[in-house]
């Protein structure tokens, strides 16, 4: 059977995903919902994950995959945690007696795919980790369309699914909140820290009143589809760029000498 | 492996059995890291034969005889043998939250285990009576093998999952064994 490994290509393209992972409007309020619930409980997911060095939105994300949130489940396979696994992997976790409590069973379960192996956890590696433990055959099989298990739910998915007898349908749809779609939202509330190497740490577009800039006149585009703004559209963010862009945001471009005041 | 609705009836149940006997042969299922070569915990009630996983893939074994691979697409397997011998039953993890059961027949001429059927396609049609859910609709769907009739014709077929409203889903399906 084939691995896959994680390249300096694959990384990229995780990075490349993530960064332009966007949440499908419809299923926000599911997927916001996730995160608060993953929040909520984010101290019993550091109880598991610190001790192994796996971040607790990994283990999150998994638990809700895997186990719909239950802690009363196996995160191995959401078989109920009053007695050992029956479903694969079977008879876990292998020591101590049932009933188990969830973080004996789910340090079982990170501890049994290696992942407290893993030496260092960037974006890419958290992405690949994710879609690891679920299994690569989506990108071996079916490679037209993202795993659901990191991409449900944002734009990077819409259909096409492995349904309940394991055949393939192309226009099934799956119904689970990805990982990597979970991830990107709780960056994005600012509940973790930015992940993503190339995310912006300061404005892309800043106050130029001398000379063009590049997507200044997608800006004003925008801004002149407000009432009452009318700017020319030349590509310089200038000073009337940046008074409309306070007129519809509350603040000045950045670099705008009156922010300062 | 394609097709255009997920939703089988009983007609449609011999081609999926045909385009499973199509997948194993080109080891078209989906795939996964291969754990190490580990025993399967195999009742195996009939003493000559004997399954092992190796490489990420379930091997049979008969007393004397050249071992047979019986799959190569889970990256995990439970291998039940019938009383006579005569039918094995694969559970196969195909995904970390998907596993499906598999029927093998003895092929009389050969000796040889011929795909038979997809117990989970049977398995989850017939619950999709009761259920009134789809095939397609169920996420988290795990099926396994519960053991077989006492009178060695059917298998029954536990299943569990998600419905659609998030309820879960846990019941056991017989499955009539046919050649």
């Amino acid at each position: 059977m084939a691995r896959v490994n994680l390249t300096d290509r694959l990384e990229q393209e995780y990075v490349r995903l993530y960064e332009t992972c966007e949440i499908r409007q419809e299923r926000f309020g599911e997927v916001d919902a996730v995160a608060v619930a993953a929040l909520r409980d984010r101290a019993r997911y550091e109880q598991v994950g610190d001790p192994l060095g796996i971040p607790w939105y990994l283990v999150a994300a998994i638990h809700n995959l895997e186990s719909s949130r239950r802690f009363d489940r196996h995160l191995h396979n959401g078989d109920r945690l009053t007695a050992r696994t029956t479903h694969w992997p079977p008879g876990r976790p292998a020591g101590g007696e049932p009933p188990f409590t969830w973080e004996e069973s789910a340090t079982d379960a990170l501890k049994l795919r290696r992942l407290h192996q893993v030496d260092a956890w960037p974006l890419a590696r958290v992405l690949y980790e994710a879609e690891g433990y679920n299994g690569f055959g989506y990108r071996l099989h079916h490679p037209e369309v993202l795993s659901p298990y990191l991409w449900g739910f944002s734009k990077h998915y819409d259909r096409g699914k492995y349904v309940a007898d394991g055949t393939w349908s192309a226009t099934a749809r799956s119904r689970q909140c990805g990982a990597g779609s979970l991830i990107r939202r709780l960056e994005e509330r600012g509940d973790i820290p930015a992940l993503s190497g190339r995310m912006p740490r300061k404005a892309l577009l800043v106050y130029s009143p001398r000379r063009k800039r590049e997507r200044a006149d997608d800006l004003q585009r925008f801004l002149n589809t407000f009432p009452g703004i009318v700017l020319r559209v030349d590509g310089v963010a200038g000073p009337k760029s940046s008074d409309a862009v306070r007129e519809v945001f509350g603040f000045y471009l950045e670099g705008d000498p009156r922010a300062e005041e | 492996m394609r097709r255009s609705s997920p939703l089988l009836d009983a007609a449609a149940l011999a081609a999926v059995a045909l385009a499973l006997v199509a997948a194993l042969a080109c080891g078209g299922g989906p795939g996964a890291p291969a754990p190490d070569s580990a025993p399967v915990p195999a009742p195996a009630p009939e003493s000559k034969l004997r399954t092992f996983e190796r490489d990420g893939e379930l091997w049979l074994e008969r007393a004397g005889e050249q071992p047979q691979r019986l799959a190569d697409d889970g990256r995990g397997y439970v291998a039940h043998v019938s009383p006579d011998g005569r039918w094995v039953a694969i559970d196969v993890v195909l995904f970390s939250n998907l596993q499906v059961t598999r029927l093998m027949r003895r092929d009389d001429a050969s000796g040889r285990f011929v795909p038979a059927a997809n117990l989970s396609t049977a398995a989850w049609t017939a619950a999709k009576e009761t259920l009134g859910i789809g095939i397609d609709e169920v996420e988290n769907a795990r099926s396994s093998f519960a053991g077989w009739s006492e009178a060695g014709d059917a298998a029954r077929i536990e299943l569990s999952g998600v419905a659609p409203d998030g309820s879960e889903i846990r019941r056991t399906e017989p499955v009539p064994l046919r050649d």
